[in-house]
């Protein structure tokens, strides 16, 4: 199953379509003092978080099971339902203090249209039932856990505490009276226990992020579930783009040649019929025919080139690019940077119309006075990326030109992000896996 | 003949209007969408609506809308249809309403200047002008089922032309035949269709397209 290339042993979220403005999540990196706090907030955390959930789903579970003969038990153990996998999500967030990135959401795509469908399937879920699972985990061993690093710790302060303490206990205390030997005894002692808390405390942390990560992560049937729901998504998107491309098509040859021609026929037609008696008339006709002849097989080349460029098959992405840069109005700096390695050819077309589409918008939109064009691989992927020093402002409307871009790329396992604040600048990066 | 021409693009409804007054009509309007079509219609009431098929806001059925509204508010003004392309359904409502002053054509049939000029000036004067394609495909469609099995070639060639609306004059000069060949040819196909005789043309064209369309 390597289309879910995901599954491996840190998995992210496949999330189609929109990437974070700063690249690719992956492992968050600290340093170790911050390393080691987030392990200790992320362990003891454990505690009043266990106490709270105990509290919350006995009372809860033990009401809707009560009640549960009286019609009301069903929906409050519903919402119960609903309530742990609630918990679940934010432990998968949580995680992200060991793990560096949160655990990725292990739920199946709901189907039924009704509240009732939709919790039947739920309740169906192996994901719900491994929650659950988890959450009694983290409300007895979690709690546990979370209770003996907090002793060792708080053993740890105490001894570390002792020699400035020490002056304020009552003076006929056995240990007080035992001198300075004791004092040093006990500090080392408690230096010796802080290493030993500082590894459990990591050893729990890491032992418990991986629980967390066997019970809460995705398995190989709720991501193959997951990628059939990204499918018909996206399928429907191409379906979409395509019958909207018909339809602009259809448009602009109704509108424009098909319209010409008839004026054309109509006009010859006319200075036929005109020739003979009034020749001057005639030749004026002739000219008029003339010049929609003209305008109409341009509209004609227009119109192919959109469909397809010839360029780009015969020449490739840098020829047909480079074309594409030369007929915008805003001067384009171009880096094409592919070496001998041609792309598969829907990703080539791809590539081609994003940079077509995005330098449209920046001809007409963005009141830019420069932008660039660059095209690359990172790794096996294509990445175009085209920025512009304009307004900003650009967005994925439902409909719009980007908006059809995206459902192209999303078909392909791309990805668009779009980044145009308001005032500026707009940088528009496409990512095209092709797998080898 | 007054004529009213609605035509969303500028370059044909100029052209149209310029063609129609070369021939020596008056064009005392010219608009571009459906809702002007019926206010500029009822009020000036000319003797033809040219009319395009398709125009703004919705780019699609918009005119045929327009030219049924004229029909109801306004039934003496003839109305021409022209379409990008040909549909059965377009014509079985424009006949509903009865075939006295209706045509359907092709927006291509402009490219024959006298020809276009011909079939306006006879639905302007009550009569019918039908696209051969729409005639052509009902015909088609008829022969699937074999009604016109007992119709030798040269009726059903008359047949079409009956149904486009010419007159038996005007088929004999198509046809480059006599008058009389051409009465003798229509009233067999009458007979083996079944269909009343009259000398009216619409009505001729009516019971065809009715015995056809049906």
């Amino acid at each position: 199953m390597s289309t879910v290339a995901t599954a491996g042993e840190e998995p992210t979220e496949p999330m189609p379509g929109v990437l974070p403005p700063a690249g690719p999540s992956g492992r968050r990196r600290r340093g170790p003092i911050r390393q080691a706090a987030a392990e200790f907030l992320y362990v003891t955390a454990a505690l009043p978080l266990g106490v709270l959930w105990l509290t919350v789903f006995v009372v809860a579970l033990s009401v809707g099971a009560g009640l549960f003969v009286l019609v009301i038990g069903i929906p409050i153990l519903v919402w119960t339902m609903m309530g742990w996998r609630g918990v679940a999500s934010l432990e998968r967030d949580r995680a992200a203090l060991v793990l560096g990135a949160p655990i990725p959401p292990s739920e199946r795509p709901l189907t039924g249209a009704r509240a009732r469908d939709r919790a039947r399937e739920r309740m169906a879920d192996p994901a719900t039932w491994r929650d659950l699972g988890y959450l009694a985990l983290l409300t007895s061993a979690g709690l546990l856990m979370a209770t003996i690093i907090v002793a060792l710790w708080a053993t740890v302060a105490a001894a570390l505490a002792y020699p400035f303490v020490r002056g304020t206990m009552p003076e006929q205390a056995w240990f007080v009276r035992q001198g300075d030997d004791l004092t040093i005894g006990i500090v080392a002692g408690g230096v010796v226990v802080g290493v030993i808390a500082l590894l459990a405390t990591s050893a729990a942390a890491h032992g418990w992020a991986a629980l967390a990560r066997r019970l809460l992560a995705p398995d190989a049937e709720a991501l193959l579930a997951q990628r059939v729901s990204t499918l018909e998504e996206t399928r429907a998107g191409v379906v979409d783009s395509a019958d909207a491309t018909l339809r602009r098509i259809e448009r602009d040859l109704h509108d424009g040649a098909q319209h010409r021609l008839a004026y054309i026929a109509m006009t010859l037609s006319r200075a036929q019929d005109k020739i003979a008696e009034d020749p001057e008339g005639a030749a004026e006709l002739l000219d008029g025919a003339h010049v929609e002849s003209k305008k109409a097989m341009k509209e004609l080349r227009d119109l192919v080139r959109g469909i397809h460029p010839s360029v780009l098959s015969d020449r490739g992405l840098d020829a047909a690019v480079s074309g594409l840069g030369e007929r915008c109005a805003v001067p384009v700096a171009i880096r094409v940077d592919i070496g001998d390695r041609r792309p598969p050819a829907a990703v080539e077309t791809a590539a081609y119309f994003v940079v077509a589409e995005s330098l449209t918008n920046v001809d007409r939109h963005s009141r830019a006075t420069r932008a660039t064009v660059e095209i690359r691989w990172e790794g096996d992927a294509l990445e175009v990326t085209i920025a512009d020093d304009g307004h900003g402002g650009a967005r994925r409307a439902p409909g719009s030109g980007l908006e059809g871009l995206a459902q192209r790329l999303e078909a392909l396992d791309g990805r668009l992000v779009v980044t145009s604040p308001s005032g500026g600048p707009t940088t528009i990066r496409a990512e095209l896996p092709c797998a080898s | 003949m007054r004529v009213v021409i609605a035509e969303d693009l500028v370059l044909l409804r100029e052209g149209l209007a310029s063609l129609l007054t070369d021939h020596g009509h008056e064009v005392i309007d010219a608009v571009g969408d459906g809702d002007a079509l019926v206010e500029s219609a009822t009020r000036v009431r000319p003797d033809l609506c040219i009319v395009d098929v398709r125009m703004p806001p919705t780019q699609t059925d918009e005119g045929l809308r327009a030219a049924l509204e004229v029909r109801r508010r306004a039934p003496e003004v003839a109305i021409l249809i022209l379409s990008q392309h040909v549909e059965e359904r377009y014509a079985t409502e424009l006949l509903g309403g009865g075939a006295t002053g209706i045509g359907y054509l092709l927006k291509d049939r402009i490219a024959d200047v006298r020809e276009f000029v011909s079939a306006a000036s006879r639905v302007g004067a009550g009569g019918t002008a039908i696209d051969p394609e729409v005639v052509a495909q009902l015909l088609s469609r008829r022969r699937r089922v074999n009604v016109l099995d007992d119709l030798t070639p040269r009726e059903t060639e008359v047949l079409g032309l009956l149904a486009e609306g010419l007159s038996n004059a005007a088929i004999a000069e198509r046809l480059v035949v006599s008058h009389g060949a051409v009465e003798k040819h229509v009233k067999n196909v009458f007979g083996k269709l079944g269909l009343p005789q009259t000398d009216a043309t619409h009505r001729r064209v009516l019971a065809v397209l009715t015995y056809l369309g049906a």
